[in-house]
């Protein structure tokens, strides 16, 4: 196999660090300044939150940055001497462990737990085990499964609005803030921005060869997780989106010579990114990966809190089955993808319960390849390199042969 | 119908399968608690309750996802001939999931009930039971009936009897007056899954009368099991070997499937909705602190001496609360332990010394 | 004279004591595939030691992973066993860590010594002897060799797998590219001592702190879990039969409660 030119990261994906820490730095001046700070699980109304003046801290962000920077293993331990199983997603040790811990590192300490059911079940036991330890006062929302297109119009629809109603007259009783619906019209109408442009960064994945590697996916969608209805995320996106057209005129792809494009399905492996640059320099690219495309969503500024809801609802792993299957098939196609490495990842059940039966279905309806990867997203003790790399190895072999 | 008929129900519940199928019984599978049995009864369909016995876990789910939800899939798709539709419920992640995988691979029509997690909320209440009036159009629909005005009264009453009469054999434990060994009365209320409900009461009634005598239990540990779905009536009899009695438990299928009634009076969807979200939560539903009482009442109330948590490998909401749950009995003083398996069956020795060994320790009293 | 069986998955252990609850002689067999067989050899050795009388046998507890399989006069579980034997020869002892073949386990006692609580990984060979058993096979050298290496070790390598089967493709990548056996089996400690700490701390530590069972022997582990805990423990100078002296001490309180009662 040819060795590949070493591939770089994206000069505007660079900028994430940077922004990341100004993020903590601004939630730790709010906390001092006595303002309310929102523990939260990740799609849940973080433009209302905004809107309501309360700044939103995400612990599986936390997590995830802590796994990829070597810094998470203190953070487990202590939760596991605590009693919580090893065998517990591995974002919510982390979370759990930087509780026990004082909560005094990046994350300030939370005048809210805000959830909203959406992703996994998870949220709900995680989020009520922070409340006995942080004792901080707990709301919990549900976002019914999305069981068709219909649905999203249906009383799944009311009922979730309905929550974030009750969320406001909570928020405006306990921090004595008032809502302002203009404000929140506001930021609707920036992360409706910042996800069109997401969209479109995308989107131009789709050109030869591709100009954004997963390396710089797996840090760019930061600042629609926790960023989204802020003006830092449209500035961030609209220069992303230069750089990217620049590259794309200058048919500079992510690597020089793309042999194989692929998908990504799963969360990625914060502590691995290593193994991204090992399908690098083999010629093989991510071109398209669920994950990042599900941070954005269109919001219609005219109708701000049903969007947000119908944002929390029709979140990647909330619809139905054949939904996901079709939107995935969908994408294989326009992205001309020639394999698939799925990611069964020890922490999230709920991705990984069906996705032997997702990926069989998409072999036998569009013929295309895929690998399964066994490790943990966040836990760096849960990854067996050599088995890996070696699975690749002959993965990639089987393409070329094709 | 002879009367130990709910011993050989709990041994082998799938005997049970041919004798509906002869007498034309339309079946309906159902997964867990919180799924209203009186629905089904209302449309003229027995409820069956589908376990993990007999299972080998299916191979559709990757083998660090809950192996008792694998199990569970594993059943629906080898006795899908005799069941007319299949009702799931959304609780935890694995439960949720197997709907997923059940629509791609099962041909019989198959429903995801959506229990709301935050069961305290008025608004939880008015969707639950917009999702029940949903059931009932789907139970009308895959057995070509139409659901009569009376036949939903009639099923909660037929239900609530049963449900009282489990609870008459708990109560009738208390106070040093035990009559009906604990692992009998597991038995006694698991069969209720798989009986004909309207017979459940008069042949639970006939068992009764032959074993009920009273015993002296004063050697015995009493225990509290704390749990989620246990269907291995082996794991008692154990106990009892062992020099144990379950005095008390918050299992799915023990207390916490019959301990409250439904209103006979008012609307009935509206009285089904109230009691099935709001009766003690399963550990995958908030609020938690509603089940953390459950757990010190029944303790309490049944003067348990320890807690044994029995828990599925990768059970993901009974591992967080068991944290929790071992602080609350520390601070009262309560000894407990943790068992988990991930085969019961093929890992029963092992269970079986942690078992002792608890019960040991509480029988040392010094 | 009271007799107590330690029927372990690797090896069976005989304790005699006498009327005041000294040892008076022990013996270590293997357990092979016959546990009748492997006690009946482990008491017949035990006796034949310091010469002694079986008839003066009174009673006998058999304990441990083959306890119903041999003959006893009663049965009592590993972990009241060994908190019975911790207690009685160190009375400071509240916290007791036992390392075997197959398990690992935690238990607290209090003042009284009575078992407050306890934790045990059966499951998994990680954090047991048998992960030494696997990765000393792979090295290439025997298991009472690995004490003195460890204490040759100057740079530990770091093992982060807490899977058996994972940790075996490190070491070997390790061997392969050259490392010293001796950092190697520093290592090996280190991440057996990271997995009983982090099993013994759902239970937490209070001194003072007693090592027990087969690897306890090993001297360059008990080092390792000694500095992972940051407590100096107690260490008998026979770890591996606590338990089943713990059995013959139970033997010997049978009799005596009997006795109260009248008999």
């Amino acid at each position: 196999m040819k060795s590949q030119k070493r591939s770089s990261i994206l000069r505007t994906t660079k900028k994430i660090g940077d922004l990341i820490m100004e993020y903590f730095t601004k939630a730790w001046d709010r906390k001092n300044e006595g303002k309310p700070i929102a523990w939260v699980t990740v799609f849940t109304p973080i433009e209302l939150l905004y809107a309501l003046d309360i700044t939103p801290v995400a612990p599986e962000h936390f997590a995830a940055m802590c796994s990829a920077r070597g810094l998470i293993l203190d953070f487990l331990e202590k939760a596991e001497k605590n009693g919580y199983s090893q065998t517990l997603c591995s974002y919510s040790r982390c979370g759990l462990g930087y509780a026990l811990s004082g909560a005094a590192g990046f994350m300030p300490p939370p005048d809210l737990l805000l959830t909203f059911r959406n992703s996994c079940d998870v949220y709900v036991k995680w989020w009520q085990s922070l409340a006995m330890h942080l004792k901080a006062p707990l709301f919990i929302g549900e976002a019914p499964y999305v069981l068709s297109e219909e649905d999203l119009d249906g009383y799944a629809l009311d009922f979730t609005v309905n929550q974030l109603e009750q969320l406001i007259k909570f928020a405006e009783e306990k921090f004595k803030v008032k809502f302002d619906m203009e404000n929140l019209v506001k930021r609707v109408e920036l992360s409706d921005i910042a996800s069109e442009l997401w969209l479109k960064i995308l989107n131009l994945r789709r050109v030869k060869p591709c100009p954004l590697g997963g390396r710089d996916s797996a840090s760019d969608i930061f600042p629609l997780v926790v960023l989204q209805g802020t003006d830092d995320a449209v500035n961030f996106y609209r220069e992303l989106l230069a750089e990217v057209n620049e590259k794309v005129r200058k048919h500079e792809g992510i690597i020089e010579n793309e042999r194989f494009r692929l998908a990504f399905d799963g969360i990625w492996i914060w502590h691995a990114f290593d193994m991204i640059k090992y399908f690098e320099e083999r010629g093989a690219v991510f071109v398209y990966e669920p994950y990042s495309e599900a941070w954005a969503y269109r919001l219609d500024k005219s109708k701000p809190l049903e969007s947000i809801a119908r944002k929390i609802l029709a979140m990647g792993l909330n619809i139905d089955i054949d939904l996901r299957i079709k939107n995935f098939m969908d994408r294989i196609k326009k992205y001309d993808v020639d394999g698939a490495i799925i990611f069964s990842n020890r922490s999230c059940k709920t991705w990984s319960a069906p996705q032997i039966v997702t990926a069989e279905i998409l072999n036998k309806e569009l013929n295309v390849p895929y690998l399964i990867i066994e490790a943990d997203m966040a836990d760096p003790r849960q990854y067996a390199k050599a088995q890996i790399e070696n699975r690749i190895d002959a993965f990639l072999e089987t393409l070329e042969e094709r | 119908m002879e009367c130990d008929i709910y011993n050989k129900a709990c041994q082998k519940p799938e005997l049970l399968l041919d004798f509906y199928r002869e007498s034309k019984v339309p079946l309906i599978g159902y997964s867990c608690s919180y799924i209203p049995e009186e629905l089904i009864i209302a449309v003229g369909a027995q409820p069956y309750r589908i376990p993990d016995l007999e299972a080998e876990r299916s191979s559709l789910t990757p083998n660090f996802v809950c192996p008792f939800a694998a199990s569970v899939l594993s059943n629906m798709l080898r006795l899908e001939q005799y069941f007319s539709a299949f009702v799931l419920a959304h609780t935890c992640d694995p439960m949720w999931r197997i709907y997923d995988i059940l629509k791609k691979k099962i041909r019989k029509p198959v429903f995801l009930l959506r229990v709301p997690h935050n069961t305290d909320n008025p608004l939880s209440l008015q969707f639950f039971k917009k999702e029940l009036i949903r059931l009932k159009e789907f139970l009308e629909e895959s057995l070509g009936v139409k659901m009569q005005n009376d036949s939903l009264k009639k099923s909660i009453k037929i239900c609530n009897r049963n449900r009282k009469l489990m609870k008459d054999l708990y109560l009738s434990n208390l106070n040093e007056n035990y009559s009906i060994d604990s692992a009998n009365r597991f038995k006694l209320v698991l069969s209720g899954f798989w009986l004909p409900r309207e017979k459940y009461s008069a042949i639970i009634e006939n068992a009764c009368a032959k074993f009920r005598k009273k015993r002296n239990i004063q050697n015995k540990v009493k225990l509290h099991l704390s749990g989620t779905a246990l269907y291995h009536t082996d794991l008692m009899e154990r106990i009892r070997e062992l020099g144990g009695i379950v005095v008390s438990d918050d299992l799915c299928t023990g207390s916490r499937y019959f301990w409250d009634n439904v209103e006979e009076d008012g609307d009935p969807i509206s009285a089904i909705a109230y009691r099935y979200l709001r009766r003690t939560p399963c550990p995958s539903h908030a609020p938690l602190e509603n089940r953390l009482e459950f757990i010190k009442f029944m303790i309490s109330k049944f003067k348990a001496q320890g807690v044994l948590i029995i828990t599925g490998r990768f059970c993901d909401p009974l591992l967080y609360d068991s944290v929790h749950i071992r602080e609350m009995l520390t601070r009262t003083g309560v000894p407990s332990a943790v068992v988990d398996y991930e085969n019961l069956e093929q890992e029963l020795p092992r269970i079986q010394t942690r078992i002792e060994t608890f019960i040991e320790m509480l029988g040392c009293g010094g | 004279m009271y007799l107590g069986i330690d029927a372990g998955a690797s090896a069976t252990k005989a304790v005699l004591i006498d009327e005041s609850g000294r040892i008076i002689s022990y013996a270590i067999v293997p357990s092979g595939i016959d546990f009748m067989e492997a006690s009946r050899k482990a008491l017949e050795k035990a006796l034949s030691l310091h010469n002694l009388d079986l008839n003066d046998l009174k009673y006998s507890v058999a304990t441990g992973y083959g306890r119903k399989l041999i003959k006893a006069d009663s049965i009592s579980t590993e972990i009241l066993c060994i908190a019975r034997a911790a207690y009685k020869l160190y009375p400071s002892v509240r916290t007791i860590i036992d390392v075997g073949g197959q398990d690992s386990k935690a238990i607290r006692i209090d003042k009284h010594g009575k078992v407050t609580n306890f934790v045990m990984n059966d499951k998994c060979a990680a954090g047991t002897g048998r992960f030494l058993e696997v990765m000393s096979n792979i090295i290439g050298v025997k298991i009472d060799e690995l004490s003195a290496l460890h204490f040759k070790s100057t740079s530990p390598v770091k093992i982060t797998s807490t899977c058996t089967v994972f940790a075996e493709s490190e070491v070997v990548s390790y061997l392969s590219q050259g490392y010293k056996i001796e950092d190697i089996i520093a290592g090996l400690h280190n991440a057996i001592a990271d997995r009983i700490y982090l099993l013994a701390s759902t239970i937490g530590f209070e001194k003072e702190v007693l090592f027990t069972g087969g690897v306890a022997k090993n001297k360059g582990f008990v080092k390792s879990l000694s500095q992972k805990i940051g407590i100096k423990p107690i260490l008998p100078e026979e770890p591996q039969i606590i338990c089943a002296y713990g059995a013959a001490l139970t033997a010997k309180s049978k009799v005596s409660t009997r006795n109260c009662q009248g008999n």
